[in-house]
């Protein structure tokens, strides 16, 4: 795998290393990649094209050694490096083009490496990397996918869902779709929190907890916070999104979003729903709507 | 309404090989009769010198005959001799002509004399000698035409004026297979590239065919009236198909003939010409509201048809709001100048339906709006939440009730969405004024013309069955508490560059799809839930399907396909033109 990597890199930059290459011998690992990162240095440090700096980058990125993240990681916190892999023009465009620095993240965070791992994290507080929203959101969205997150995303995550900051939307669904403990825990608290809105609240039971509705973890959460972390009013919403499917009332034509299949929850996950359904129906102030909803999936669920 | 078909059968001249008498020459009569009817005077008497011609006047010696319904027509010529006894019979020459009348020349022989006659056929109105390939005669067959050529040749012919453009290409009614041989189809059936300063009416084949007031010579309209109709604003009118090319037709082809007439079971609705009525794509203004056919004719055959709704286009007020966040790097790229752009390229699409947005002429403001340099677009500085990457699943979304007016259509520029996916959506919108046939249900709407809506299955277009009728549904309100008469969406630059025509025309596509769903129309084709039927689900379908039309046809041709792409998605059929206007954002 190393080796097609290396290949690849070497011809898709063929063009611009001009200079005389190191030979490369096809049994040589480690020579492979003293040449792999040999070369991906000088491109990252002087190339003028895009494309060739993302397919550099994403080869460091993908790699399983950690000379080469920690090679990625220099320029990854470099202003240099950053405005030659996106320009302005990019950036503008970013909402409907995927910037190429997403795609380099998506590539470590793909990578279950420790040293992977840990240039994302070096990220999440380097302030030039920061300095542009767009990279934020790509970081918040590859960081998903960190199982389990490194420490530091939780303060990142919980940096960037302050109400009304632009990040929460991106945030919130990162931390459910990544469903760890670390990270539904913080998403516990953000359900409790009273700076964001009602509103706001329901819209991720809707749009997050429904799709990961057959989640143990999430369940659990949900259980935690319908006895205690959110507030009243709020609990028999919770309940709807774990039960129901209303999606005239909950989704817009162009949003709205499907439950997965009860069928395909685990029987642990069945019987964590079963629990709150129970305790909805003894304790909770649920509308006849919500009632019947709660009724219908004891029934889904039976016995098991 | 099938036409008349006219042969002419000319006598030319006859000439004298024996003049049957002894001395001097001859003194030639004729009987002449064509379909049992006398022609010429038999009285008239020529002078036979042998070896000479007598030419025949065609005035006197020719007669017209209507063989539409004929099956054979005698012609018949006798020479005669007068002499002082008894006459001569100079002998009898004669053809019994049939189907397919042919244009052709006769020369037939006595021992007396030999006579040239002739068989012209009438085309456009013009007897003589014709191209061999012009038709003479069409006749219906089960939605083809068969046709004959002067020649006698048969041409077995087609030709399809589909409402949808693009022309969808599965789905389409039968059609008869064509003789081995036949030439190869025309087609005229792709969709419309639109830029901002295209005619309003650029989009062919529309649904709604826009009340007009009739053009000079006819007087000026009054006040109120309809706009006079010009060739920026009758609807156009397309051929989509016709085999075989060989027939050649033109734009302009006078051998097609169109005409206009109230739709069988409509109460009312006509329909004028704006220019001459004939060929491949005519201009068309309503006269009076209601629904119309138009047809088209081919030497009298009906070849095609097409049905449209007669309406008044209808002003929706509207405002944009262009809602800047704190930085630059959350301030949607559309300027003041671009949503104009949008809103005129969108403009050309909902005209099809007999809809136009006009930017709201009311300057006041809400949200510390400011006013630009055109009227009904504001700037309004937002939180960094309000316009980026906001959560549209929130359902009292801030963008899109700042700075709105009740019963005017809002639009929200925002910078994005927090799906890269998502280019804008409709947020709030009451019910249409269709009321559902059961409380709580959704309404419905049905159109029971010929041909059907976007030619659904069956069409009525033979030789398909009898037009099935269609039956749509509606979607429901979607309202935030406390806002009966607010319309609103957002729209954000996941869309692209609000600046490049090629992504206007996304930003357009985008605007008249949501603002579909403001007017109450669902998806047309709805996406598959990816965990298929389940208990939460049993439609399968995206949102269960509460966001389906109900309709499965065209496949992905209509505005208001749930995943549209701009190229293929550009036309609004008959059944949603019927519903848009029942939205109570249409002034009555």
């Amino acid at each position: 795998m190393i080796f097609a990597l290396t290949l690849s890199f070497v011809l898709a930059n063929a063009a611009v290393l001009a200079r005389p290459q190191t030979p490369v011998r096809e049994n040589s690992i480690s020579t492979r990649e003293s040449f792999m990162a040999n070369d991906a240095r000088q491109v990252l440090q002087a190339s003028h094209n895009p494309q060739e700096l993302q397919t550099a980058a994403l080869t460091l990125a993908r790699s399983d050694n950690s000379s080469d993240h920690d090679l990625l990681r220099e320029s990854l916190g470099s202003a240099g490096f950053l405005g030659r892999l996106d320009s302005p023009g990019d950036y503008q465009a970013s909402p409907r083009k995927r910037l190429r620095i997403s795609r380099v993240l998506e590539g470590l965070s793909t990578n279950t490496a420790p040293s992977a791992y840990r240039v994302l994290a070096y990220l999440t507080h380097d302030r030039t990397f920061l300095m542009e929203d767009e990279r934020i959101v790509a970081l918040i969205e590859a960081s998903a996918r960190l199982r389990p997150p490194p420490p530091e995303f939780i303060a990142f995550w919980d940096r960037y869902s302050q109400p009304d900051d632009g990040f929460t939307p991106v945030t919130i669904t990162a931390l459910v779709d990544n469903g760890t403990e670390p990270a539904l825990q913080l998403f516990e608290k953000k359900m409790a929190d009273p700076g964001h809105e009602d509103d706001v609240k329901i819209a991720w039971m809707h749009s997050r907890i429904l799709p990961h509705r057959n989640d143990l973890l999430l369940l659990e959460t949900c259980e935690r916070l319908l006895k205690g972390g959110l507030p009243e009013r709020l609990r028999p919403d919770l309940v709807e999104s774990l039960c129901d499917y209303r999606p005239g009332e909950w989704f817009r034509p162009a949003t709205a979003v499907n439950p997965p299949d009860r069928r395909l929850a685990s029987p642990a996950a069945r019987a964590e729903l079963r629990k709150i359904c129970l305790f909805a129906r003894s304790s909770l102030p649920l509308n006849p709507t919500q009632k019947s909803a709660v009724e219908r999936t004891l029934l889904e669920l039976g016995n098991n | 309404m099938a036409a008349e078909e006219y042969i002419k059968i000319i006598f030319r001249r006859v000439y004298v090989i024996d003049d049957s008498d002894w001395i001097g020459s001859g003194e030639f009569y004729f009987i002449a009769s064509v379909d049992g009817a006398p022609v010429g005077d038999r009285k008239r008497i020529f002078n036979a010198v042998e070896r000479t011609w007598i030419p025949l006047s065609e005035a006197e010696w020719s007669a017209i005959v209507n063989v539409r319904d004929k099956a054979q027509v005698v012609v018949r010529f006798q020479g005669k001799d007068q002499d002082l006894v008894f006459d001569d019979d100079l002998g009898t020459v004669g053809w019994t002509l049939r189907p397919p009348w042919q244009q052709r020349e006769f020369r037939q022989t006595t021992p007396y004399y030999t006579l040239e006659w002739s068989v012209q056929l009438e085309v456009a109105g013009t007897f003589g000698l014709h191209p061999a390939g012009e038709v003479f005669a069409c006749r219906e067959n089960d939605g083809s035409v068969d046709c004959t050529t002067v020649s006698g040749a048969g041409i077995t012919a087609r030709l399809e004026l589909h409402p949808v453009r693009p022309v969808p290409t599965v789905g389409l009614p039968p059609r008869h297979p064509f003789p081995a041989g036949t030439g190869p189809e025309v087609t005229n059936s792709g969709g419309t590239s639109i830029a901002p300063a295209d005619p309003v009416n650029i989009v062919p084949n529309p649904s709604v065919i826009p009340l007009l007031s009739a053009p000079a010579p006819a007087p000026a309209p009054a006040a109120g009236a309809p706009p006079v109709a010009t060739d920026q604003n009758a609807a156009r009118i397309e051929f989509t198909y016709y085999r075989p090319n060989v027939l050649a037709f033109t734009d302009n082809d006078a051998r097609l003939e169109w005409t206009a007439r109230t739709a069988p079971g409509a109460a009312s609705g006509a329909a004028s010409f704006l220019g001459p009525p004939n060929g491949l794509k005519v201009m068309v203004y309503g006269t009076a509201a209601g629904e119309v056919l138009l047809e088209v004719r081919f030497r009298g055959a009906l070849m095609a048809t097409y049905r449209a709704l007669v309406l008044a286009v209808k002003n929706i007020p509207c405002r944009c709001n262009i809602l800047n966040g704190p930085t630059a790097g959350s301030q949607p790229r559309a300027t003041p100048s671009d949503v104009q752009d949008h809103l005129a390229i969108a403009n050309r699409y909902l005209y099809q339906i007999g809809l136009q947005l006009v930017l709201d002429t009311n300057p006041s403001v809400t949200h510390g709006a400011r006013a630009t340099a055109i009227p009904g677009v504001f700037r309004i500085r937002v939180s960094q939440g309000t316009t980026f990457r906001i959560d549209s699943d929130v359902a009292s979304l801030r963008a899109t009730i700042l700075n709105h007016r009740p019963n005017v259509m809002n639009f929200a520029y925002i910078h994005s969405e927090r799906r890269p996916t998502i280019g804008g959506a409709a947020t709030d919108f009451p019910a249409s004024k269709v009321a559902a046939a059961v409380a709580g249900a959704r309404p419905t709407i049905s159109d029971s013309g010929t041909p059907s809506t976007s030619w659904t299955s069956h069409t009525g277009i033979p030789p398909d069955g009898a037009a099935t009728p269609v039956t749509m549904t509606l979607i429901n309100a979607l309202q935030r508490p406390g806002h009966p008469q607010l319309f609103a969406m957002f729209l954000c630059d996941n869309l692209g560059d609000p600046a490049v025509l090629a992504d206007q025309q996304i930003y357009a596509k985008s605007m008249c799809h949501e603002l579909g769903h403001i007017l109450n129309l669902g998806h047309r084709i709805e996406g598959p839930d990816p965990a298929g039927v389940t208990a939460a689900n049993p439609s399968g379908l995206v949102a269960n399907g509460i966001y389906w039309d109900g309709l499965s046809y065209p496949p992905s041709e209509n505005i208001m396909f749930w995943q549209g792409a701009q190229p293929v998605c550009q036309d609004f059929d008959i059944i949603q033109a019927r519903a848009a206007h029942q939205s109570p954002l249409v002034p009555p």
